[in-house]
């Protein structure tokens, strides 16, 4: 087993905001690094001065927490200790103001005003359920209880890029607490498609956030409302010439756009009689979102995917945990529930090159061992493979984790007990006209549907338990941990299963019937487009030390065993959709490191995570990839923070701050087979913060070594691309806080 | 007047006889889905064979039949089976079968007309429990032994 430590991430006390601490958790009694938990938190100055803008941001910062920069604003694929998922619903879970959001294609938007980031690592299925085995995000707004005040900020950087941001933290003297906020930014990208001439990842965002909150006498309520929209481009995917080792610049015909309009309501009820706590969180999220891309990514016309999306989500968590610290026994129970509802269409439209390459050349290749001279032609330039989706979940779940304090001995237990039910309706249809020039005059109608139903249903059982220590200094833990990430279904590959149905249906038209399994997939069957869920045990041990204010450290170990691994596959072949695939049987033994010293003026912070992660157990069918590391997951993150305060007399600055950031990641396998590998990559960044009275001037810098390292890559219709990360970004920042 | 009661009742009851022995006799032509064996002269001193070809019989209304031989191959190395349709073959009913000939026959195959397996000298006969074929499929002899489809 690897070693591990951990630590969160400080910054210099002198640039905290005096905010207070004063949000009660609903379901934890005390401050994480009193808990036998492997966890980062990040407060606001610190995501300020490191400029922490989205949750990919965090990676590196966060040990072993990898969140590549990617697609667009919908993609948030996540890794954590070496376990992540490229497609559907990330290892993850996301918290904002307690509440929980389970649609993956919200998770990526640009932070504003958030008072504290929590980075959960480990599986925290026990208390929150499904998706969760990886870790939890808990975000924290700022809240007008806690804070008053006029805050607005305005940027510009490299690639045309602004921001701007303000926001109105009041309160009454009856102890009603408001807060109204905006957000915009745009950009104007920094990948240039050749085939327009232009920027392919250009764009802008923006939300809105309004916050009512009110507490009297243990009783308090929290609505927060926010509006989001983005409208991007993205995509910037490179094909590289694998024979010539070549990575060609961004080249594709098609758009690749991605547009995104959210609302989220939470409202969050607490009343504390002093040795209990009583809280009720209930979460809406509605979701309409559209993707269009050129999927193959070239520029001839192949095909175009667009994908719709339409989801509202309810959920309701009602929680009940002691609230004295003191006490022996200290517990926390729960009753959650969830349900939402999505319809989805996802029309591909098949144009000239695709027909010809992907359809007819491998149709004709068999026709022509029999008919050398005969040829299927289709008359349409193009036509729509028409898909449309809908996929009502419901959830529902009873959990109990109770702790018993022996002196210094702390011994946690906790159970869930989780049920999630899912279906997916499924009609894809498409209409071609086509001919075979040997036998037929004239073209003929041929319509292909697909249509029916299928159900995913578990029963699971989540627990968890730990045995903690105290030190001096600190604390130790032991912990083991179960895991559970929901199955799904592939709706991405049904672009592929109506095009091997068209041609079956064109063949049996014909009265043509293939000896081999030539023209069938595993995935012909309807059930094979469900896969199954994935569950890890994670062992961990681990601790919190602290040596006076100046040092401190937290480490853990850890190895954790994955059951059914969920992995994004692109069929062999000229296949144009992926399936997410059970790998069987994987493992992960890691270890991070960070810690924190200040002395005077100067502070260091560092993390550092390490993740063996491999399949024990794993065949796609053709290949044996047992022994193998696990793609996507880089082995190594590192990130050192240097920070040096110079602090002014106050005529020309009351302070200034220097802050220089190396973060490292790597190596990283990008396939399977473990042969195409980005090695350790560095990113440098760096800030300089002048403060002077209400006003906060920065410039800053990212990837200021113009390092070029690979984001992403992928394998599809015999092509391999890559995502480069983005290049040399320098700007300039003014905020006010009033 | 009871004689020739008697005479019309014994000339009734023999009518009645020999007509309803006729129509038993009589073979009625309808449709029906055969399976059986395939012998293909390869014309290099071998036989392709195979033993469980489906074939379809149409009855048309102009004393035609439709002849469908179904995912048949005529070779081993042909890597893919046809539905292959001899369309408008002439029938005549001879007893309990029908009998059927014809020779220059283009075929209906993949979508269209397949001259290259035009039919020559075809014969054979069909009844309800059996149908035997006989014909040369673009130069290549072929015989059809099969039974009803129930049967089997």
């Amino acid at each position: 087993m690897a070693l591990l430590l951990i630590l969160s991430f400080h910054a210099p006390d002198s640039l905290k905001y005096e905010i207070q601490e004063a949000v009660i958790s609903a379901k934890n009694t005390n401050q994480l690094s009193t808990q036998p938990i492997s966890s980062t938190t990040i407060r606001i100055k610190s995501l300020e001065i490191q400029r922490i803008e989205s949750v990919k941001d965090f990676s590196a910062i966060v040990p072993n927490y990898y969140q590549p920069d990617y697609g667009s604003s919908m993609t948030s694929s996540i890794y954590v200790r070496g376990f992540g998922s490229r497609i559907d619903q990330p290892v993850v879970g996301l918290s904002i103001d307690e509440v929980p959001y389970l649609n993956k294609n919200s998770y990526d938007f640009d932070f504003f005003d958030i008072r504290k980031v929590e980075v959960l690592r480990g599986p925290q299925s026990t208390l929150y359920g499904r998706n969760t085995l990886g870790g939890l995000i808990n975000i924290q707004t700022l809240s007008p209880l806690h804070y008053s005040g006029t805050r607005a900020y305005v940027g510009y950087g490299t690639g045309n890029t602004f921001d701007a941001k303000v926001s109105y933290y009041g309160k009454t003297d009856g102890g009603l607490g408001y807060s109204a906020g905006a957000f915009f930014s745009m950009t104007d990208g920094f990948f240039k498609n050749e085939y327009t001439g232009e920027n392919c990842d250009s764009g802008l965002e923006s939300s809105v956030r309004i916050k009512i909150e009110w507490e009297n006498k243990g009783f308090s309520i929290r609505n927060s409302s926010s509006v989001g929209f983005v409208n991007q481009g993205g995509y910037a995917y490179r094909f590289y010439d694998s024979i010539r080792d070549s990575l060609y610049n961004v080249d594709y015909n098609d758009p690749g756009r991605y547009r995104r309009f959210t609302v989220n309501n939470g409202t969050v009820i607490k009343y504390n009689t002093g040795n209990l706590l009583f809280s009720s969180i209930t979460g809406y999220q509605y979701l309409n979102d559209r993707m269009v891309i050129d999927n193959d990514f070239l520029p001839t016309p192949v095909f175009l995917l667009s994908q719709s999306q339409n989801e509202h989500t309810i959920s309701q968590d009602i929680v009940v945990r002691s609230n004295d610290d003191s006490r022996m026994w200290q517990h926390v129970s729960g009753l959650f529930g969830f349900a939402k509802w999505l319809v989805m269409d996802a029309p591909l439209t098949m144009k000239r090159e695709g027909i010809e390459n992907l359809i007819l050349k491998n149709a004709n290749n068999g026709i022509h061992t029999v008919f050398p001279e005969a040829d299927i032609l289709i008359q349409d330039e193009s036509f729509v493979i028409g898909s449309r989706f809908y996929i009502p979940t419901y959830g529902a779940a009873l959990y109990h984790q109770s702790t018993f304090n022996m002196g210094k001995f702390h011994l946690t237990a906790g159970l869930r007990l989780d049920y999630e039910n899912s279906t997916m309706d499924y009609d894809s249809c498409l209409s071609l006209s086509y001919r075979f020039n040997m036998t037929m005059d004239d073209y003929k109608k041929l319509s292909t549907r697909f249509f029916g139903s299928q159900n995913l249903s578990y029963l699971e059982l989540l627990p968890k338990a730990s045995l903690q220590y105290d030190l001096h200094i600190g604390n130790i833990y032991f912990s083991a941990s179960k895991g559970y990430k929901a199955g799904g279904f592939n709706t991405q590959i049904f672009s592929d299963i109506m095009r091997n149905k068209m041609m079956s249906d064109m063949m049996s038209d014909l009265g043509v019937y293939f000896d081999d399994n030539a023209s069938q997939t595993a995935y012909d069957d309807a059930a094979a487009t469900t896969y199954l869920p994935e569950y890890t045990w994670n062992y961990e041990l681990g601790g919190h030390l602290k040596w006076d204010n100046s040092l401190t450290l937290d480490f853990a170990l850890f190895a954790i065993d994955c059951r059914n691994q969920q992995l994004t596959v692109f069929p062999k072949g000229k296949t144009m959709g992926r399936i997410m695939s059970n790998a069987g049987h994987s493992k992960s033994l890691g270890a991070e490191a960070a810690f924190f010293y200040k002395y005077r003026h100067f502070s260091i912070s560092a993390q550092y995570g390490y993740a063996d992660a491999r399949f024990i157990d794993y065949s796609d069918g053709a290949d044996d990839y047992s022994g193998n590391h696990i793609p996507y997951a880089p082995q190594n993150t590192v990130s050192v923070t240097l920070a040096y305060e110079l602090t002014g007399n106050g005529n020309v600055f009351d302070s200034i701050l220097f802050m220089c950031k190396a973060d490292g990641i790597g190596r990283i396998y990008w396939n399977e087979a473990n042969t195409i590998i980005e090695s350790f990559y560095p990113l440098l960044s760096a800030n300089v913060i002048l403060n002077k009275g209400p006003f906060c001037f920065s410039l800053w810098g990212k990837n200021l070594t113009s390092t070029q390292y690979n984001t992403f890559y992928f394998y599809s219709m015999d092509h391999s691309f890559f995502s480069s990360g983005r290049p040399v970004q320098i700007g300039l920042s003014l905020s006010i806080n009033i | 007047m009871k004689q020739t009661f008697l005479l019309i009742l014994t000339f009734a009851v023999l009518l009645f006889g020999c007509t309803k022995s006729e129509i038993n006799e009589e073979f009625i032509p309808q449709n029906g889905n055969y399976t059986g064996t395939l012998v293909v002269d390869q014309n290099d001193g071998t036989e392709y064979t195979d033993d469980s070809v489906s074939v379809e019989v149409i009855i048309n209304t102009d004393n035609t039949v439709d002849i469908t031989m179904k995912a048949v191959k005529f070779s081993s190395k042909m890597p893919v089976t046809l539905d292959m349709t001899i369309k408008n073959v002439p029938y005549s009913v001879n007893g309990k079968e029908m009998v059927i000939s014809g020779t220059d026959l283009i075929p209906w195959a993949m979508g269209g007309e397949f001259p290259r397996y035009i039919i020559t000298d075809l014969t054979g006969s069909i009844s309800d429990q059996t149908i035997i074929l006989k014909m040369s499929c673009g130069g290549y002899p072929i015989d059809y032994n099969g039974i009803t489809l129930s049967d089997k």
